[in-house]
């Protein structure tokens, strides 16, 4: 067949393969069109592509979120690094604002009981605060903040609201050194608070103290409340000064002695009262009624003394 | 007139020190550590006199030491003396028996000091004393005497120094030798 015999045939004379892309143009996209109105998986074609750019995309979206991720945790721990140091610093502040406040409490409760003491006694006392120990481990001595210039003078008694701490050893301007009842050279006059059994208070270790000079007659026993005697005017009388644990009587002589225990810890002062002027107090008074209950529940010691004279 | 003079300054800066560490002693250290046994921060100074001074200085100067420290302790200051002077004495004596140039000297003496005052303190209290001590506190006088060495060190140079600055010829013993 030649040329003009096939042009015979296709009488409209279209090329047919210009006809056949025409067709596949406008066909495809509306096939595509009528497939994607069906739901379900993606068609065959593009299952390759969807791969590969879901592939694509889940590894940039991997790393950009992880690069993200990592970026913004950096910033996160920085943030956090300083709140944690604010927060550390905040906290130390107000751990030690817990502290001082805690200590002022106590502070605070301890001049308050000592406030009280002052106000409910006839005394002249003179606040004082413990500033210096003694320079020798064998000796008990302490040195206050109270000298000549506020009324200090020598053999003035020292006080806490318990009971006996010494005496005034010397005085400066400013400063006195104060004889504390627990060292060996001390001396207080004293009486058995039961029997009233006079002897001499002096140390024995920091922690022990001796009634000396006990007549052999007398009447003490293990917790005996030993108090001052206020003879010479440098304590009020009935004054706390400690506990008997033993008494030790030898086979001669004419004299026995006790050993007692201090009312007052040497090693736990911060505080003491100067006594300036007694006053003529007289505890045995305030004991009867109830007034020193407290000074002696740290004793053991009940509160009613038998104020009668043994001799 | 001037070499007087300085002699005179040199005691009197080993005085003002042994008050100030007195002081540290019986103050400071109460403050700090409450009424755990402190150092004995001044028996430095009367080891560093005594050993490095003539007899009759150590004499002297511990003489005058105790009268200084008589006022922070109810301790007599007879006793005071007594026990000082002993100690300088003691320590003369243990120089010319067993003497090396380094730091551990001086702490081991500044140890064995301390161990002696307190020893030569309760002694004297029963030779002489009016109120003999019949309760020692042992273990207080073996902490004093262990914790006083950590401070030799440290008061070492210092003691150097003042007897540079009052142009106190360094003494023979120490020259270049002394190292931690």
């Amino acid at each position: 067949m030649n040329r003009r015999e096939s042009s015979t045939l296709n009488f409209f004379a279209f090329d047919i393969r210009k006809l056949l892309i025409v067709i596949a143009v406008i066909a495809l996209p509306i096939l595509s069109i009528n497939m994607k109105r069906n739901p379900g998986e993606a068609p065959w074609y593009r299952q390759p592509f969807s791969w590969i750019v879901a592939v694509s995309q889940g590894g940039y979206s991997n790393f950009t979120s992880g690069v993200r991720g990592t970026t913004s945790m950096y910033l996160n721990l920085m943030g956090i690094k300083k709140d944690n140091v604010r927060m550390q610093r905040e906290n130390e502040e107000l751990r030690a604002q817990l502290g001082a406040l805690g200590e002022l409490k106590l502070e605070n409760e301890r001049l308050n009981e000592l406030l009280q003491f002052k106000l409910n006694t006839k005394m002249r006392l003179l606040a004082a605060k413990v500033i210096a120990r003694d320079l020798s481990l064998d000796h008990e001595s302490i040195r206050i903040n109270r000298g000549y210039r506020q009324g200090l003078r020598k053999q003035m008694g020292i006080i806490t609201v318990e009971g006996v701490v010494g005496y005034v050893l010397s005085t400066e301007m400013e400063t006195a050194q104060i004889l504390v009842l627990t060292d060996r050279s001390a001396a207080i006059d004293a009486l058995v608070q039961r029997t009233r059994a006079r002897g001499l208070v002096s140390g024995k270790d920091s922690s022990t103290i001796r009634l000396r000079y006990l007549e052999r007659a007398d009447d003490v026993a293990v917790g005996d409340a030993v108090v001052t005697s206020g003879l010479k005017g440098s304590f009020p009388k009935g004054f706390p000064v400690g506990k008997v644990t033993s008494v030790r009587k030898t086979d001669f002589g004419i004299s026995q002695e006790a050993f007692v225990e201090p009312v007052v810890t040497p090693s736990n002062l911060e505080e003491v009262f100067v006594v300036l002027d007694s006053g003529g107090e007289d505890f045995n008074e305030k004991l009867a009624t109830g007034f020193g209950a407290p000074l002696l529940s740290k004793m053991n010691i009940p509160s009613a003394p038998t104020a009668s004279p043994a001799k | 007139m001037k070499a007087k003079l300085l002699l005179i300054a040199n005691i009197a800066l080993f005085l003002l020190a042994t008050l100030l560490l007195a002081a540290g002693q019986t103050s400071f250290w109460l403050q700090i550590f409450g009424y755990f046994p402190p150092p004995a921060l001044w028996i430095p100074v009367l080891v560093y006199i005594a050993l490095f001074r003539s007899t009759f200085t150590a004499v002297v100067v511990s003489h005058l030491i105790a009268i200084a420290l008589a006022t922070a302790t109810a301790m007599p200051e007879g006793l005071m003396m007594i026990s000082c002077l002993a100690v300088a004495l003691s320590v003369q004596i243990f120089k010319t028996r067993f003497f090396w140039t380094a730091s551990t000297y001086f702490m081991l003496v500044c140890g064995l000091a301390t161990l002696f005052f307190n020893f030569y303190h309760f002694a004297s209290s029963w030779v002489v004393g009016e109120h003999p001590l019949t309760s020692p506190s042992l273990s207080s006088w073996i902490i004093q005497a262990l914790l006083t060495p950590l401070f030799a060190p440290v008061l070492f140079p210092v003691f150097r120094w003042f007897d540079q600055i009052t142009q106190r010829a360094e003494p023979p013993e120490i020259t270049g030798a002394f190292s931690v």
